[in-house]
């Protein structure tokens, strides 16, 4: 969707044109109400992990009370099994589980997106390496990495989220490749190409702007993945370590206690399937918007 | 198409050469050896008993060397030995890798046996109960840890039925009913999550391309509404179906891994993150090259599926 | 009937020592059996027990099989050399030494019917007759000899440990008879035979026909069928056994499974028969009318560990550590971790005989909780202000790390600022052996001999040169740790292990914690299941199916 380039048209023409396109992604928005419920949902939860801890001023990590107390106006949330606030520990992790979707993001799409350009804009032998490595990183099964990682560097929550992106980033640079291949081949970048434009300046100007789509399309997905995939990890004693609270590691810890406390699993798996919805509502309504033919993942 | 597949074969070869050095090297930048780790603490071994240990072991070699005879090793067919048990290590693939291979395979099929009519149903009957059941219960398909689920048919089980699979595997070939019985529980906790992603996907995929013009044309020629559905729609959408399952690899490999350690199933997730805590090299060298081959393996078979499935893709 | 008729058989074939069996030997052996049953089962579940049978609980007979749900793999089922705890699980069904402990740790005849000390350097045993091997063979002193100096130097994957008595040689005087050399006096010798743990006896030459690792030879009441490792173990009944009316069980299999809820629902469904589950769980399960709960302590004690090098770190001050003592609220631990069953732990736990200091002497003097005095001895030190320390801990079982965690926030008050570090087993073992630590959070386990608990403080041990070279060095402790090896009499060595207990407490170069209750879990129709002090499974030998 790029504003026309032609050399010699009005100025004025140019931006009509991009206000005319503005405003139809306006009321497109407008006519997603699925979209809009799960920004929602996403901004209530940011909303939450910034001013939570402000609002309710519990420390997390204080083991004051009684273990495994049912849900009381002091402990709106209960206590867990060493007496800590629930409510408190709820919103920490919301904070916690943002931050490991995030980072596991940032990471998978930085890495998969250098990668797939590089591999769709050179193409050929560069190409060929390149899938290779991509093909590596797809190989590597999460939990391995997890545990040689967190095995060198120690079990964290940081080097969680860094095996985690690892993985994910080969899923984002096959669909990155695949959308680069597309773009190169529309006839204006082929065009602007032969004609000597700076390799730099096709991919800034013509790649960049068309790959936002498809790159937001998957982030919404694999934040809510990377959530899930964090408490997998804290499974195994890895992730997240104590006393931090993240939503999967609560989850855990809470299957000892399912009959004696089973509100310290329920309040945990319910902002995990939230944020697991908003994050899926967004991305179904950001797949709307931006172009309805996206379609799902693409190669 | 088949030069494609040669030469698809043939690119595997680096693929796990790249993969095996860089779990050659990340296990052995890990903090300890099989010796500490076998030793815990408590035996006040004197460090020369140790080195004298990891010679025998083969430990001591230069570490090129160790790469060297793993690679060799792998190619004719000499897997080696485990450190810790001494078995080798050919017998303990055979043993765990039929029960990762069944429990992966059962949660594929149960997911688009599942999900598939499901994402269908939706598609077609938008916006009914049918529509909001299956997409609600997507949902929590999509946000329930698979380790909880198995938690949970575990403790229903137990306290509801008074029944739980069996604690000891029962190989398929010895009993199928009760092999079956034994991984139905494990195979549903695993296939959860893919069958949701499949039946969100089934779904949108069903709903743009029931709305695309050449369906539209077909109906309006008066072709029968079952047939439109089943010939045309269908086939369109299994190929994200199958590009999201072939990607879904890795994680129904972290599911099963989960369930087998709750379960007590010695399959070769169970196997090979034993294999990491324990430090035993070879076994986790060679499981997890062999799980990086099927990975890169299933990979391909998805490109060639989507090439069949879609004509109008060119190969290569 | 016919059952009964092959179960006598076995019997009229051994040759007993004293001549032909008689009736009334059988009579004296049932019996002995019967009442070592009985005591078994009054001693079960102490202190106090949980829902256990009481006057109408069935008679021991033969015969069912048992399932046991395993906490980890036995990772090898080697008789001696390096070894996890794991291990001794399934060789101490398997495997037996010359001699053994009743419940209290008082030394019983095992394969050794009576032992001489002639003098203080000599031991000389006399072994059981007509005990047979698992394959079959008969026991003789050849084997005893083998066994014990291989013991020394095991093949891999043994490693020399710093148990092993000082042995100079065994000496075969006859078939029957063994006389032990000593290079000097040594008091550990016999400890370390009744632990077993690494004194397993094994036919001669048995490492050069077969691998132990996954097979097994030896004179115990179960013999090993198969190990299939991360899978499971099958034993079953030794029908030679050298005591003819143990075990009762036809045979057990030992399941590997790792997660605690999965051992929980296969209890309760009836999948295993028993197992070890944690406090909460063990509370959970009481409830239930098809379960038993059975208690004990074991030798597994929690403790804090210090690397003390003399480097300018805080705790190399005398006053900082006993301050750190003090501010540790052991009572609050127990209550917040183990739900109220712990008790307090001296540096030898309590449980062990006669050995550690009494709970009422720990909970009023050396390990009493005061946090005033903790402040000011941070104030008499110079550190009002506290420090910062990083605690690793063992990541699964979780109860290490929730230790560290009540630990962290409890001495926050005197302004120590502690960093709890989780690791996974391998990277803590590493740590641990090499001294990479600052503080750990681990647990000790158990020894054959009471000095085995201060051997971290010899100065030629690995340990010692690993944690505390150069930083803590007590002459009195020293001087006494080699008086207790060499003495043997028990009743002059207690005072002396009271004494070594005193220093370490009160110079606290090591924190003892707490000793939190075992619990494990069994169907109704086991019975006879009892904790065993040294976290084994061996009341499986004595126990029986109703």
């Amino acid at each position: 969707m790029s504003v026309p380039q032609t050399a010699g048209t009005p100025r004025w023409v140019r931006d009509q044109v991009v206000v005319g396109r503005l405003r139809y992604t306006v009321s497109r928005v407008r006519r997603n109400p699925i979209g809009i419920t799960g920004a929602v949902i996403i901004l209530a939860t940011v909303l939450v992990a910034i001013a939570g801890p402000w609002v309710w001023r519990v420390d997390y990590a204080s083991q004051a009370s009684h273990r495994l107390l049912a849900p009381s106006p002091a402990h709106p949330m209960g206590t867990d099994e060493l007496g800590r606030d629930e409510l408190a520990r709820v919103i920490h992790g919301a904070s916690v589980s943002l931050q490991v979707g995030i980072v596991a993001v940032v990471i998978a799409s930085v890495i998969g997106s250098a990668v797939g350009i590089a591999a769709g804009f050179y193409g050929g032998r560069a190409d060929a390496i390149l899938m290779r490595f991509i093909d590596i990183m797809f190989a590597i099964p999460v939990l391995v990495l997890a545990i040689l990682i967190a095995g060198l560097l120690g079990p964290s929550r940081t080097n969680a989220m860094i095996a985690i992106g690892i993985v994910y980033s080969s899923a984002f640079a096959r669909v990155v490749r695949g959308s680069t291949l597309t773009i190169m081949s529309l006839p204006h970048v082929e065009a602007a190409r032969s004609l000597g434009a700076v390799d730099l300046r096709i991919i800034v100007r013509h790649l960049v702007p068309n790959l936002i789509a498809p790159l937001m399309v998957l982030v919404t997905v694999y934040l809510s993945t990377a959530i899930l995939t964090e408490a997998t990890l804290s499974f195994l004693g890895l992730g997240t370590q104590p006393p931090e609270p993240s939503w999967g590691s609560m989850l855990n810890a809470a299957r000892s206690h399912m009959e004696l406390a089973p509100w310290l699993a329920v309040f945990p798996g319910l902002a995990i399937m939230l944020v697991v919805l908003g994050f899926n509502f967004l991305g179904d309504g950001l797949r709307d918007v931006l172009d309805p033919r996206l379609g799902e993942v693409q190669r | 198409m088949t030069r494609y597949v040669v030469g698809r074969l043939l690119l595997l070869i680096p693929t796990l050469l790249g993969m095996s050095l860089l779990i050659f090297v990340l296990v052995r930048l890990l903090p300890g050896d099989v010796v500490d780790a076998m030793l815990t603490g408590d035996v006040g071994a004197s460090a020369a008993a140790k080195q004298a240990v990891r010679q025998a072991l083969g430990l001591t070699d230069p570490l090129p060397v160790q790469y060297v005879k793993l690679v060799g090793g792998v190619v004719t067919g000499h897997l080696g030995t485990s450190l810790t048990s001494g078995e080798p290590i050919a017998r303990v693939m055979g043993r765990a890798m039929p029960i990762t291979a069944e429990l992966a395979v059962l949660a594929v099929v149960l997911s688009t046996i599942v999900g598939i009519p499901l994402g269908v149903l939706s598609a077609v009957r938008p916006n009914t109960v049918s529509d909001f059941s299956a997409r609600v219960g997507g949902l929590i398909g999509l946000s329930v840890p698979n380790f909880w689920f198995a938690t949970l048919a575990l403790l229903v089980g137990s306290l509801v039925f008074h029944w739980i699979p069996p604690v000891t595997w029962i190989p398929p070939w010895q009993s199928l009913s009760g092999n079956l019985g034994q991984m139905a529980i494990p195979a549903v906790a695993i296939s959860v999550y893919l069958m949701a992603i499949v039946m969100r996907m089934t779904r949108a995929t069903m709903l743009e391309v029931l709305s695309l013009d050449y369906i539209r044309t077909a109906r309006a020629k008066g072709v029968g509404g079952r047939a439109v559905l089943f010939r045309h729609a269908l086939r369109n959408s299994l190929i994200p179906v199958v590009t999201v399952i072939g990607f879904q690899v890795g994680a129904l490999m972290g599911g099963a891994t989960v369930v087998e350690v709750i379960f007590g199933l010695p399959g070769m997730g169970y196997t090979l993150i034993q294999a990491i805590f324990g430090r035993d090299y070879p076994v986790i060298e060679v499981s997890a090259l062999y799980l990086a081959a099927v990975f890169v393996f299933i990979n391909l078979l998805v490109d060639l599926l989507y090439g069949v499935l879609d004509p109008r893709i060119e190969q290569g | 009937m016919d059952k009964r008729r092959s179960v006598i058989d076995p019997i009229l074939e051994l040759p007993e020592r004293e001549g032909r069996l008689t009736r009334r030997a059988l009579v004296r052996a049932g019996l002995a059996a019967g009442s070592s049953v009985a005591a078994a089962r009054w001693l079960q579940g102490w202190p106090g027990s949980l829902g256990l049978a009481r006057a109408a609980s069935p008679a021991p007979k033969r015969g069912g099989t048992v399932t046991w749900g395993m906490t980890s793999d036995p990772v090898a089922v080697v008789p001696f050399g390096g070894v996890s705890g794991s291990t001794f699980e399934i060789t101490a069904l398997v495997y037996e030494s010359l001699l053994a402990w009743d419940r209290s740790l008082r030394l019983i005849p095992a394969l050794a019917v009576s032992w001489q000390i002639p003098d203080d350097k000599t031991y000389v045993f006399k072994l059981r007759s007509g005990v047979k091997f698992h394959s079959g063979k008969t026991l003789d002193a050849d084997d005893v000899k083998y066994s014990l100096e291989l013991q020394k130097t095991p093949p891999p994957p043994g490693v020399i440990q710093s148990f092993y008595p000082k042995i100079a040689s065994v000496e075969v005087v006859d078939p029957m008879t063994v006389r032990v050399h000593m290079s000097e006096p040594d008091a550990t010798l016999l400890g370390y035979l009744a632990w077993g743990r690494y004194s397993s006896i094994i036919p001669k030459g048995l490492y050069d026909r077969a691998d132990l690792r996954t097979h097994a030879d030896g004179t115990g009441p179960f013999k090993l069928v198969e190990y299939i490792p991360n899978d499971h173990t099958t034993l079953a009944r030794h029908t030679g056994y050298w005591n003819p009316q143990l075990p009762w069980l036809d045979g057990v299999t030992m399941k590997v499974m790792q997660d605690e809820q999965a051992r929980v629902a296969a209890l309760r469904s009836g999948a295993i028969d028993g197992s070890t589950v944690s406090t909460d769980s063990a509370q959970l399960l009481a409830r239930d009318p098809s379960l038993t709960v059975v208690k004990g302590l074991t030798a597994v004690f929690r403790e804090v560990e210090m690397t003390i090098h003399g480097d300018g770190k805080p705790w190399n001050n005398l006053k900082v550590r006993q301050a750190i003592n003090a501010a540790i609220n052991r009572q609050e631990i127990i209550d917040k971790v183990y739900s109220g069953d712990a008790l307090y732990s001296s540096k030898i736990p309590p449980g062990y005989g006669d050995w550690p200091i009494p709970d009422s002497a720990l909970k009023s003097t050396y390990e009493k909780f005061d946090l005033a005095k903790a402040k000011q001895l941070m104030v008499d030190a110079g550190m009002p202000n506290g420090f910062s320390v990083t605690l690793q801990s063992i990541a699964h079982p979780e109860d290490y790390t929730q230790i560290a965690e009540v630990l962290k926030e409890q001495l926050r008050l005197i302004n120590i600022n502690v960093t709890v570090q989780p690791l996974e087993i391998g990277t803590f073992a590493t740590n641990n052996g090499s001294g990479a630590f600052e503080w750990q959070s681990t647990g000790r386990g158990m020894r054959g001999d009471p000095s085995g608990f201060i051997a971290d403080f010899d100065p030629q041990s690995a340990l010692y040169k690993a944690w505390y070279a150069g930083g803590y060095r007590n002459q009195e402790l020293t001087t006494l740790y080699y008086q207790g090896l060499h003495e043997p009499r028990p009743v002059k060595r207690l005072p002396l292990y009271r004494r070594m207990q005193e220093i370490i407490l009160t110079e606290a170069p090591v924190l003892p914690i707490v000793n939190p209750m075992y619990y494990q879990v069994v169907r109704k129709r086991l019975n006879g299941m009892y904790v065993a002090y040294d976290a084994t499974e061996r009341g499986l030998i004595t126990a029986w199916t109703a």
